[in-house]
């Protein structure tokens, strides 16, 4: 149950690979494909025939101090029932304030409040689309206004809202760096039953004591062993290789997608692809 | 059933993020003050503006290619800044973004404030090939693939009626030669390939094609144009162009 993040750039590369080779999955952004025809909506219903999809979205702003959209919802329920995702997830961060979209996810003071406001939007947006969401760690550049831990945070969101953690290993390192924790502490310190997807991917250091959450790299050693030590802690969900910036060839993406495999076949055994 | 609660985030919260989502978008961060914001890395904060600032130029440059190479380098760095600062964008899906930034320069009436005549209609030229290569695919009725004059006409349904003052949509016409006038032009997607083209027209068949797009007949579409300029128009008159819409499958056929 190892897939990959689907780009425009691969589409021809995804859709030429023979069975025995290609991903397990694919991932996309509902806002990157919905209300789409023409040349990419054939494309798009041509990887749908190929690959079974996980849907990740960008445009929910789950922590926004604004009101939540519904014709947004209305827009991904359509899109839900065309496509019929194995998994819908967001990231736990906001990208929508004073009525404008910014596109990019900006963290949330994490405070009690904010706690019991998000909450309260999760259960609203999982009764709207009538399904649970998984809701993703964001790496984050700085902290801003922040009261309780970040573990403390995502936990108390997860259980009082009774969704899934879409569980990025790779921003839990990026994090433990740029705020200096122990990223296993962290990881220890989160409801990990709730854990129902995975994503990995590389990033950038930018300066001595930032890294940059870029998935425009290959995913380094030290994220792999965090990885490895991480699944050991729970069930068998499914895993996405992230990679949406400096893309290589296809080849070199199955190898680092054939590496995930590895270390979850040897932690897990085989396990049964999502139905 | 689905109420819209805001009881729980208190202002303190809602300010801070306002004034986080203030700073990407203008740059000034005076109000995000580390002394009183707990955990504050103020010197981290230009990495958020830097990604979004990102996002937001590679959108607008990849569907403004010909006006991003048309204006100056400072004048396409302050119309998107401006852009962004000023107007709030309503719409989660990035890819019609851009669409805003031609709303923007129409309601703020920016091409007088560069003194570029045919800003509005190049935003437009650009903006509309892209819309017409997404629009999304719809069912086609059956038809017969043949002229009927009082029959319903069948379009192409990924058509846009395009007019504008200057024809921007000439390919290699260099911008100081284009003079001002009415220019029209009817841009199409191809139903096989989806590949999207422009064809020009003149005026008097752009009502003849709004009308079509009104679902009214040929019939009718050539007496509507006979009414508005007062002169007998006969189907003579737009045979060639039924033709040419017929061949290039802008017209598709008759019910």
């Amino acid at each position: 149950m190892i897939g990959l993040g689907f780009r425009r750039e691969i589409y021809q590369e995804l859709l030429d690979l023979e069975d025995s080779r290609k991903p397990d999955f694919v991932e996309l952004a509902p806002e990157n494909w919905m209300k789409f025809g023409g040349f990419w909506g054939d494309i798009f219903d041509k990887i749908t025939q190929k690959y079974p999809i996980i849907c990740h979205g960008l445009s929910l702003s789950i922590g926004s101090p604004d009101e939540i959209d519904f014709d947004f919802l209305d827009d991904l329920n359509n899109f839900f029932a065309y496509a019929n995702p194995l998994i819908y997830s967001e990231h736990l961060s906001y990208s929508k304030c004073d009525n404008a979209h910014l596109y990019e996810l900006l963290p949330i003071p994490f405070r009690q409040d904010a706690v019991d406001h998000i909450v309260d939007r999760i259960k609203t947006v999982q009764d709207y689309l009538g399904r649970n969401i998984a809701i993703e760690n964001v790496s984050y550049y700085t902290p801003i206004g922040a009261e309780i831990k970040e573990h403390d945070f995502i936990s108390q969101i997860l259980i009082k809202s009774d969704c899934n953690l879409l569980l990025d290993v790779n921003n839990v390192y990026v994090n433990a760096f740029n705020h200096k924790y122990n990223p296993k502490e962290f990881i220890d310190n989160l409801p990990l039953d709730r854990v129902s997807y995975i994503h990995m991917a590389g990033h950038e250091k930018v300066e001595d004591d930032l890294i940059i959450d870029t998935h425009g790299n290959d995913i380094i050693d030290p994220v792999f062993e965090l990885f490895q030590w991480t699944i050991k802690k729970i069930k068998p969900v499914p895993i996405l290789l992230e990679r949406d910036f400096n893309i290589p060839d296809i080849d070199a993406l199955l190898i680092e997608l054939d590496m995930l495999r590895k270390i979850t076949t040897n932690v897990w055994g085989k396990y049964e692809i999502l139905k | 059933m689905f109420g819209v609660s805001m009881k729980y985030l208190n202002d303190e919260t809602k300010h801070l993020q306002s004034k986080l989502a203030n700073y990407v978008r203008s740059g000034d961060s005076s109000d995000l003050d580390s002394s009183k914001i707990g955990g504050l890395k103020k010197d981290k904060l230009h990495h958020y503006r830097r990604l979004v600032s990102n996002i937001i130029n590679n959108s607008l440059s990849n569907a403004y290619p010909i006006t991003k190479g048309l204006l100056s380098k400072e004048e396409w760095q302050e119309l998107v800044y401006n852009f962004f600062l000023e107007h709030n964008s309503s719409d989660p899906q990035i890819w019609s973004f851009p669409y805003q930034l031609y709303e923007y320069v129409i309601n703020s009436n920016y091409k007088e404030k560069i003194n570029r005549d045919y800003l509005d209609d190049l935003l437009y030229f650009e903006w509309v090939e892209m819309e017409v290569s997404a629009m999304e695919d719809i069912i086609i009725p059956e038809y017969k693939n043949e002229i009927n004059i009082d029959s319903i006409t069948i379009l192409n349904p990924y058509i846009k009626l395009f007019s504008s003052k200057f024809p921007v949509f000439h390919k290699d016409i260099k911008i100081e030669e284009m003079s001002e006038g009415n220019y029209f032009a009817i841009c199409y997607r191809n139903i096989d390939d989806f590949k999207v083209n422009f064809i020009e027209i003149d005026a008097i068949s752009a009502i003849f094609v709004e009308k079509l797009i009104e679902n009214q007949n040929i019939l009718d579409s050539i007496n509507y144009c006979s009414e508005l300029i007062n002169m007998n128009l006969e189907y003579e008159n737009f045979e060639f162009l039924i033709n040419e819409l017929h061949k290039k499958q802008i017209i598709l056929g008759s019910l």
